[in-house]
Order: structure tokens, then sequence, then C-alpha cells
């Protein structure tokens, strides 16, 4: 019975004794890293790689610089993938996007780096391409549009912006006129009708130009526009002086294609060479130094680029009632 | 009734079953209290730590973006921005003292600390960032967390998360101030404590009261009815109105008790019964051994007694004279022999019927004429002794004396029936220790005095006289 009395004690010391001991362990994360992809021989294209005959391979580019700017962007990149690919890559500008996705069509270019809204024009005139690798830009693997006001405007939603002057990139560009026309749509503003007056200003510095200057009251602009200029002022704009009103959408970075004709071998080992490009190695820094934003490759799937499918179906549809050309038509 | 046994259980002293039960109820909700209690709070310390990690990767998860783009582009400085900038406005709940971004292979690219008021250089490894934590951490695909005591004995948490933005740019390691989540699990645990406690006491009283209800009253009922009992009041009865194996028990005991109430009161009244009879038995013994007695005196009395006379016979006068000589010192005891004159005559001439009368006739004068301490005896045929205690010879011979003239002048007629004449009687009177110093002496003495007064002519006492000397 006295040994019973005792029990109590126990308490104290058993609820003292609860302090966890020093512990260590992982939690698991959702999203595993994918397999770093072969490097070195395994990535040399042997002819079976390419199409019977073809000694070269033609990278198409958009001409979203002046040609000679993009020639000293880009020529690293091609050079360095001539030199992994063991085959001459020739660099190959193109007029506008309509161009780009018109060549690629027509087999005048054998791998093409499309922003998104051009991949989805090119997938839909050339629906068996093959789609290489996803671009990262400033280490992120999609961005999103900002429809941006002056600090100092009293607009508190998208609705305000009705009556106001509103800035675009250009009607090709997708975080600088489609995404935020859909968004406006959705917000039930009329970018056709509703709107003051539209500018569209040919870049994305031009456009947030234009929005601090007062040209206009609001700028769509790719938010990595803002992350870079963030970080350099070289520009001397006045970031400041410019808030977010609103985000529209989230947009992967730009598709890298090539042609059907492409050998589907010859496809893995140029989606290799590209994934083995990035800035974690300084290799991959010089290569990428001159090349404006692009930090690397990822793999890369079709349905990624679904949310900008369905946006240009709903801004298509809302333009064709006011009669205007195809977005995939309109000219800068 | 049995003697009550002072040892036995009834006068027990010690803990009851009350506090016993109270006891044991108060023990067994601590213990499970303890244990339930302890569990939560374990759990709960765990859960804590659960959240704190998780709310340490969650961060470092969002910034693994921004300083995965300052990366990309090689703008460290950018990167020392940003690791600042979370330094400095820390987590939720959680301080953080140090975050820092690790390249591939583990090395530390940037790092800021929240204090660096203290002027000392920082270095990773004052955080617990060991080698081989940093390479575990840059290795793997999760995010990695341990537990460190800086100097100073407080918890530290570091947790490493991959900054994956497309690619692996790195890894972002922090290591937060554990004694918030600390200090709130010592709150959860002491207010646990004293819950359970609270908890414990209220149940354990509850349980008491319950269990005194339902058992230590009943039992305690019962224990009182057994001890009323043994105390021989067996009336008593435990009142238990439950309707359970206590009441059962009451009401077993109860029917135990009337019975035994019954069998005893029978057992009484039959004992009663017995010493009743066992008395009347008793009674009834005690008049046959009086009669016994009564016909053992006769039979003494028969053996001490002339059956012809009623007076004592020559076997009691041979015992009461053996009394009364051979003792020194004792006072004269006079012996007188009588013997009836010509009594064969009277007995030819009458018959024996007469001669009997007469001899009754003379026992009854010599005795009226004698004190109540002398002892007349029949000696046989005719001849009668007496024996006088305390008589000198002269008394003896006076008493001899008497005796012989009231029978000589006593008319016989009506005794004996007819005229049978005059009846004499001779007397020898001898004197112990005058004469004798023994009985067969004395009577050989009065013997011989008897002869001499038959010889010198009958009807007269004669004293022994003591022969000359040769």
């Amino acid at each position: 019975m006295r040994r019973l009395a005792l029990l109590p004690l126990l308490l104290v010391p058993l609820l003292l004794a609860c302090e966890p001991p020093l512990d260590a362990g992982s939690i698991a994360m959702h999203q595993p890293a994918p397999p770093p992809p072969p490097t070195g021989a395994a990535l040399l294209l042997q002819p079976e790689d390419l199409p019977p005959g073809q000694t070269v391979l033609r990278l198409g580019v958009t001409p979203y610089s002046s040609p000679a700017a993009l020639t000293a962007e880009l020529q690293p990149i091609a050079n360095w993938l001539t030199g992994v690919l063991g085959v001459q890559v020739q660099l190959k500008i193109a007029s506008n996007y309509e161009d780009l996705v018109a060549q690629f069509a027509a087999g005048q270019v054998d791998v093409a780096l499309f922003s998104p809204l051009s991949y989805v024009m090119a997938r839909r005139r050339v629906p068996d391409l093959h789609l290489l690798a996803q671009t990262l830009s400033y280490g992120a693997a999609s961005y999103t549009s900002y429809i941006l006001v002056r600090v100092d405007d009293p607009a508190q939603g998208l609705r305000d912006l009705k009556g106001r002057r509103m800035a675009w990139v250009d009607p090709f560009s997708t975080a600088g006129y489609l995404f935020p026309y859909d968004a406006l749509l959705v917000a039930g503003v009329d970018p056709e009708r509703d709107l003051r007056s539209t500018l569209f200003a040919g870049t994305h510095e031009a456009a947030l130009a234009a929005l601090v200057a007062g040209q206009v009251d609001a700028a769509a602009v790719s938010s990595s526009t803002l992350v870079l200029k963030r970080g350099d002022p070289v520009h001397g704009l006045d970031l400041g002086s410019v808030r977010i009103l609103a985000r529209a959408g989230r947009i992967p970075y730009d598709a890298t294609c090539a042609r059907p004709a492409i050998p589907v071998s010859g496809v893995r080992k140029i989606s290799w060479a590209l994934q083995n490009l990035d800035t974690r190695s300084q290799q991959g820094r010089a290569v990428l130094a001159t090349a404006e934003g692009i930090t690397g490759w990822i793999p890369a799937a079709d349905d990624t680029y679904d949310g900008v499918r369905a946006a240009l179906v709903r801004v298509q549809k809302h333009r064709d009632q006011f009669g205007r050309p195809e977005v995939g038509r309109a000219t800068r | 009734m049995r003697p009550v046994d002072r040892t036995s259980r009834l006068v027990r002293r010690g803990r009851g079953i009350g506090t016993r039960l109270a006891l044991m109820a108060a023990a067994v909700v601590l213990l499970t209290m303890a244990l339930a209690g302890g569990l939560l709070i374990r759990s709960m310390g765990q859960v804590y730590h659960t959240e704190a990690r998780t709310r340490a990767a969650s961060l470092l998860g969002t910034l693994a973006v921004p300083c995965a783009m300052a990366v990309s582009v090689n703008a460290l400085e950018r990167l020392d921005a940003y690791l600042s900038e979370v330094a400095r406005a820390g987590g939720e709940h959680m301080d953080i003292l140090h975050v820092a971004m690790l390249d591939s292979s583990g090395r530390v690219i940037a790092q800021a600390v929240a204090d660096e008021r203290s002027g000392e250089v920082a270095t990773a490894s004052m955080f617990g960032l060991d080698e081989p934590f940093r390479r575990r951490a840059a290795n793997s695909a999760d995010a990695e967390w341990r537990e460190t005591r800086d100097p100073a004995g407080h918890l530290r948490l570091t947790v490493s998360t991959p900054a994956v933005s497309g690619l692996r740019w790195g890894t972002i390691v922090a290591t937060f101030d554990l004694r918030p989540v600390e200090l709130r699990v010592r709150i959860a645990r002491w207010a646990l404590v004293g819950l359970s406690l609270l908890f414990a006491a209220v149940l354990g009283i509850e349980m008491y009261s319950g269990l005194s209800r339902m058992v230590v009253t009943p039992v305690r009922r019962l224990a009182a009815a057994a001890a009323a009992i043994q105390r021989g009041n067996l009336g008593a009865r435990a009142e238990v109105p439950q309707n359970d194996e206590l009441g059962r028990l009451a009401d077993a005991f109860n029917d135990m008790a009337a019975q035994m109430q019954s069998y005893t009161e029978g057992l009484e009244r039959k004992v009663a019964e017995r010493s009743a009879e066992v008395q009347r038995k008793n009674e009834q013994l005690e008049a046959v051994n009086a009669q016994l007695e009564q016909a053992v005196a006769e039979l003494a009395r028969l053996a001490s007694q002339d059956a012809l006379t009623g007076i004592a016979n020559r076997r009691q006068f041979m015992e009461v004279l053996e009394r009364h000589v051979g003792k020194p010192a004792q006072p004269p005891t006079t012996l007188l022999m009588v013997d009836v004159d010509h009594f064969k005559r009277l007995n030819d001439t009458f018959g024996h019927p007469v001669g009997d009368r007469v001899l009754r006739e003379v026992a009854r004068l010599l005795g009226t004429g004698l004190r109540g301490t002398d002892l007349l005896a029949r000696y046989g045929g005719e001849e009668f002794t007496a024996v006088l205690p305390a008589t000198p010879p002269d008394v003896g011979f006076e008493v001899a004396e008497r005796l012989r003239t009231a029978i000589s002048h006593h008319d016989f007629r009506e005794a004996a029936g007819i005229d049978i004449g005059k009846v004499s009687v001779s007397i020898g009177i001898a004197c112990h220790p005058i004469h004798a110093a023994t009985s067969a002496e004395l009577i050989r003495c009065a013997d011989e005095a008897l002869y001499t007064a038959k010889r010198e002519g009958r009807d007269r006492a004669v004293a022994f006289r003591v022969p000359p000397p040769a």
C-alpha cells in the first residue's frame, strides 16, 4: 500500500521528463528536383540526329532588339551549342514574331526561341513540333504581368482604369498585352471601349518610361522588367514613383522548339545541351552574360502553356466582336 | 456465548477500505493523468516543434525564388540585401539568428546575421552550420533541419531549403531562436500539469465519494452489524438498500444472522430444557443418595447395635472402650459389667420370648439410669456393659448400685407379659487406669469383679479389688 502511495510522485518527473531531445530530420519537398541531363560526348549530334543531308543547325529568334544587339546577346549561346553539339549552330533573326512562326513552319529554322504567345501560335500551325525546353529568366521559370500606375494615382482596382490612358507593350506580347487585356476583361473593363486611349510602347521599358513620364495613366509590363530594374537603376527610371495596381496571370517563360523534321534522338541531345547551360556555373555565366534575362533552361511540357492558350482564346473572341485582326496577325 | 478473542479481526487497527480506496483512486487517476498528460505534452511539444520547422521551411521557401533569381544573375549584393532583410524581419514567433545561401557544394556564398551590433564577425559555424550539415543540406532534395543548443544552452533550429526556381540555384539555410517555442511548450506543460492535478483531484474526490457510496458505506454497515452480532446482539441487521453484489451480500448476511438468531434461540431453549431435566435428574439422584445414606447409616447402626435390645452391641462397645482406654493422661473411665442373675433358669421356665422381653426391659432400665455420655451395650447373652467416661471408681460404684437397685425393685410383669417374679443383676466394676492399662485388661478386671459379685451371692455390685502382692 505504501508503494502505491508513492505513485503520484511519478507525476512530476514524468511530466518534466518530456523535454524532447535534440533532433534532426528532413521535410519532404513537394517538387523533387529533376535528374541532371547527360553531358559530354553523349550530346554530340551524329548525322542520323539531323535531317538527311543537313550539317548545320539554324537557331531562330524574334527581333525583340536590334539585329546587332541580338547577335551580340545570343551569339555566345550559338557558339556554345556549336561546341557542345559538334554541329555548326547559326543564329537566324526573324523580322518579327509572325515571321519566326512562319519560318519555323516552313522549315527555314530548325530550332526557335518562342515567346509564350508565339509558341501557342506555332503549335497551332505546326502541331507536331518538338518542345525542347523552357527558358529560365532571371532564375525563374515563370513571370507575371504587372499593371502599374503611378503611386499618387487614385485607382484602387482595375475597374478604376475606365476612361484612363493605357500603355501596352506590343499586340504580340504575352505579359505586355495578352494577359493584362484578359485581366481587364475579367474585371469588367472592355479594353476596346472603356479606355480613353491606348499606346503600344514597343518594349517593356518604353511602356514603363511612358508611365513614369506621365504620358499614360497605366502600363502593362512583364514582372521581370520591374525585378530587373529594381536592382539595376541604370535606365534612370524612378521606380519609386510607380506601384502595382494588379497582377495578371502566371506566364511561363519562352519555349524553345525544334521543327518536326529533326529526329527524336537529335531533339533529345539538343534539349540536354540547353538544360546543361545555366548561370550556376562560371562557364554558364560567361556564356549567358550577354543574353538578356536568360539564366538557363529546364524541361518543358506543353500544358505549361495552357493558361496562355486560354487567355488567347478569350481575348481573340472579344477582339473579333470589334473586327480586330487576329492577335497573331497583328503587326507592331 | 463464546468469549471475545481480543486479537480477533474485529479489533484490528489500520487504514480502512475507504482510505485505501481513496488512495488507490487518487493514485490510479494521477498515474493515468500523468501518462496521458505526459504523452499529451510530449505530442504538444512535438507539434510545436514540427510547426516551428514547417514555418521555418515555408519562410525559407518564400525566400527561395528571389534568392534564386539573384543567384541566377550572380547579383550577390542583392542576395545579401534579401538575406539581411529576412534576418531583420525574422519569422513569426521565431527570431532568425542567421541566414545563409549555400552553393551546390555547401559553401556559403552569402549570409546575414540578425544582430550585427555584437561587432563579432559572424561565421556559419557559430550557428551550428558545420561542414557535415552544410553538405547534407546542399545535397538533399528535401528541407533538412536539426536542433542544437548554443553555448548558453538555448535551443536553436537550423533549417535548410533547396532554393529551386526551375533549377536548383543553391540552398538557403537559416538558424532560428527556438526560445519562444520552448517558452510556449513550458507554459503549456505547466498549464497541463495544473489542469491534470486539478482534474485528478476532482476525479479522485468524485471516485472516492462514488466508491464510498457504493462500497465503503455498505461494507461499514456490514462490519457494524457483524460486530453487533459478535457482541451478542443477534437482532442486528445491515441496511444496504442497493441492488448489487453488496446489496445481495447484505441480504445473505441478514438471512444468515436471522438463521443464526433462530438457531441460537432454539439452542438456548433446548439447553434450558436439558438443564431442567438434568436438575430433575440431580434431585432424583440426591434423593436416591439420601436413601442410600440412610440405608448405609441404618447398616452402620445395625452393625453397631444389638438387634434384640436396640442398644450398642459388643462391637461398638469395644470401639468406644478402645477410644477411652489406652491413651495416656485420659480422665478415669469406669467399666460396669452387668449380668442378669439366673437368666438360664428364667429362659428355661418361661421360654425364650419372655427371656428376650426381660433382656429388653433390663436394657431399658439400665439406659434410663445412665448419662447421655455413657455407653450401654449388650456384651452377649444376658451380659451388658456400661462405659462411663470421666468417672472415678467410687462414682462408678454408686451408679452401679443405683442401676442394680432400680432393676431389683422393678416390676417385670408388664414387660414380660406374665409374672416372672424378681429379677436381679450382678455388677462388676473396674476403672482405667486405676485397675487396668488396656481395654482387655479392664474387661478382665470388671469380669473378675462380676464373678466375685456372683460368688458372693448375686444382686450386688462389686468393684475390682487389687489383689495383694504375692
